[in-house]
């Protein structure tokens, strides 16, 4: 039962406080009232921190007000609902400690029916699939790591909602590292570092995204590597998302980089065309909209660097046809993203491919332009050939002609040259994806 | 109640309104914010144009929308607090609309561009609305954090067009109107064909003409801005 008291309280505190902080800071306070001393319950850190600091003198002030007493005002977290012993528990886990709220934050669309799978990502979203089915099992701790906007997020929120649905008694979280970090802080600050333990050491799963955020900041990284170690032994998922491949994180533990190695490391590349498409055209639907095939085709071909960039085209296209009233088509969508398609021409030219690829590959730009035909000149040559084919909209002459006035033919076999070589060699394949990105982003 | 939070030395001009804002070519830039404000969703915008596109007019006109429908809501000029550090940013999130004025002050500054980052990623899952204006394109500001920028790309973006000469002239007669001042179109095209074109510019002209029109019980007509603006 709510106490009297704070009832009092919470009619003086809805006249001093603006409506937005009462509802945001002092309706989620639980309050109970042992022996004259009134216990104040937080959801979390972060609320109990707020009110500690804008909202406890006022509280203390109006409490002593009406009791006409010193007033004896505790600020914990918890919640009065579940302290109360008497409610059944039903908990999934034996180390699952009674008073704790798991709150997921996972975002509910975020599944893996709605997940386009192609070449770049299948490898991830398979491993993903398994860890959902058998989690805490083979795969623990999952690593997804790729560039980003490439769906990390996606899949990693996606085992964590097939996980809730398989079993709705888990209890999964996602959050982001800096979340982990600031609600450390802010434990340690406020004592409370017990319950920030036990919170995190007590879910089914733990899906800690962008951990690259956790380098140079020691002390978050010990209680990770601690938490990290306590859910391993109870065998609680762990899935984490990185930025690159986490040896490559600088500022990073080793004894947490090893770790992170345990289970699965699974990367995520750019989409090729293809899902690129795809994925337009699931989004579309997904608005409800009905997005012609070619002008996905246009905007797949237009925008290749991550997703986010290709969901806010289709967004701008999307609204650019809602408020004309118009149905989206081709000139409709060349119209919407004519500022961005500006953009992209004047930055990719001939001449900046020439540069960015002669730098990448050490050599002069004049190299590139010369008659020189030893391999180390040849095959950057044919690299900046096949890229300004692929990312310009200039004619195999005109190409042709802006590599000291070489035959189109000769572009045309440098382009098919590129493409035999990437699926032959791994290593022109990493060279030809690096150009890529460094020109397209 | 005040529901619009504001650094300290800032205050929001009380005329930058929907109701003042001439949109010209700029309507469905404006609509989209409207209407966003009026959603239950996330929606990021980033907006940029060239100076006196009306970036700071259609950010504050957001804040006192969102003001009028109970809506908590914050401007940050970041031209004039990009020095004071990132911790600026820091309870924002809770808020249900942000307006960061002229992000390229930040650009390149990596606690900033990180402070940014986790305030867009709250803002999200509290289904808030930022709004980020600037000067240019978000590829050419030159933000060094990758997950900044694709967020930043994710949302819509607009590009602000300058207004037509007729637009200026409206925006001209809006103005004077709001203070109860009665300018002719005719005056307003005099005005505007012997300033300075910039939006700005204009604005300070015509609130010099309506200062002294009112002291001088005056309209605003052609011979008296002639004598004014000593033409």
């Amino acid at each position: 039962m709510e106490s009297l008291l704070w009832s009092k309280c919470l009619k003086w505190l809805e006249n001093e406080l603006p409506q937005s902080q009462f509802s945001t800071w002092v309706r989620p306070l639980h309050a109970q009232e042992i022996n004259g001393c009134l216990r104040l319950l937080a959801p979390n850190s972060f609320v109990l921190d707020h009110v500690n600091e804008k909202y406890y003198d006022l509280i203390c002030n109006i409490i002593s007000t009406i009791t006409q007493d010193p007033p004896q005002v505790v600020l914990e977290i918890g919640s009065a609902g579940i302290n109360n012993s008497d409610v059944p528990t039903n908990q999934p886990n034996q180390h699952y400690p009674k008073g704790i709220i798991h709150s997921s934050n996972i975002n509910q669309h975020f599944n893996f029916e709605v997940f386009v799978e192609g070449k770049s990502n299948q490898m991830a979203k398979a491993a993903s699939m398994q860890v959902s089915e058998n989690p805490g099992d083979a795969y623990n701790p999952l690593l997804i790591y790729g560039g980003v906007g490439l769906g990390k997020t996606h899949l990693m929120q996606a085992i964590g909602n097939e996980m809730m649905r398989r079993n709705p008694n888990s209890r999964v979280v996602y959050l982001h590292s800096e979340r982990f970090v600031a609600d450390m802080v802010k434990a340690l600050q406020h004592n409370v570092i017990n319950e920030f333990k036990k919170y995190y050491r007590s879910v089914d799963g733990l899906l800690i995204d962008d951990i690259q955020f956790f380098a140079n900041k020691e002390r978050s990284q010990e209680e990770f590597f601690h938490t990290f170690n306590a859910l391993l032994e109870g065998q609680q998922q762990i899935i984490m998302t990185c930025d690159r491949y986490p040896k490559e994180v600088q500022g990073l533990e080793e004894r947490l980089k090893s770790r992170f190695g345990w289970g699965l490391t699974v990367a995520i590349e750019p989409p090729e065309l293809e899902t690129r498409v795809a994925i337009l055209m699931g989004k579309a639907a997904q608005m409800g909209v009905d997005l012609p095939h070619e002008v996905a085709f246009f905007v797949g071909k237009r925008i290749r660097s991550n997703i986010r960039e290709l969901e806010g085209a289709l967004r701008r296209v999307v609204a650019n046809a809602r408020f004309t009233n118009q149905s989206i088509s081709l000139d409709l969508a060349k119209e919407a993203l004519r500022d961005l398609i500006a953009l992209q021409d004047r930055l990719v030219t001939i001449e900046n491919i020439q540069k960015t690829v002669a730098e990448y590959f050490k050599i002069r730009v004049h190299d590139l332009l010369s008659t020189r035909r030893s391999r180390s000149i040849t095959r950057p040559r044919q690299m900046a050939m096949a890229l300004s084919k692929e990312l310009t909209n200039h004619s195999l002459p005109e190409i042709g002609d802006a590599f000291g006035g070489r035959d189109h033919t000769t572009v045309l076999h440098a382009t098919r040259k590129i493409d035999e070589l990437c699926n032959l060699d791994i290593r022109i394949q990493e060279d030809y994806r690096n150009l890529l990105r460094t020109l397209t982003t | 109640m005040n529901l619009i939070q504001l650094p300290l030395g800032v205050s929001l001009n009380g005329y930058a309104t929907f109701d003042n804002l001439i949109s010209g070519p700029n309507k469905q830039i404006h609509i989209s914010v409207k209407q966003a404000l009026l959603s239950e969703q996330f929606s990021c915008f980033y907006i940029w144009g060239q100076k006196g596109t009306g970036k700071t007019h259609l950010l504050q006109a957001a804040c006192h929308d969102a003001a009028a429908n109970s809506k908590s809501a914050s401007y940050i000029p970041l031209q004039h607090y990009s020095d004071l550090g990132e911790n600026f940013l820091k309870g924002q999130d809770l808020l249900d609309l942000v307006c960061i004025d002229d992000i390229a002050n930040i650009a390149g500054k990596n606690s900033w561009e990180k402070a940014l980052f986790f305030l867009f990623n709250e803002i999200k899952e509290r289904n808030g609305v930022l709004i980020i204006t600037s000067g240019c394109n978000v590829k050419e500001l030159g933000i060094t954090l990758p997950d900044l920028q694709t967020r930043l790309e994710w949302g819509l973006k607009y590009k602000l067009a300058e207004l037509s000469d007729l637009d200026k002239i409206d925006a001209l007669v809006l103005r004077c109107e709001s203070r109860g001042i009665e300018l002719s179109a005719e005056t307003a095209k005099f005005v505007l064909n012997r300033s300075h074109r910039a939006i700005e510019t204009l604005c300070v002209t015509i609130d010099q003409l309506a200062e002294a029109a009112i002291s001088d019980h005056r309209k605003i007509t052609i011979p008296f801005v002639k004598t004014i603006l000593k033409l």
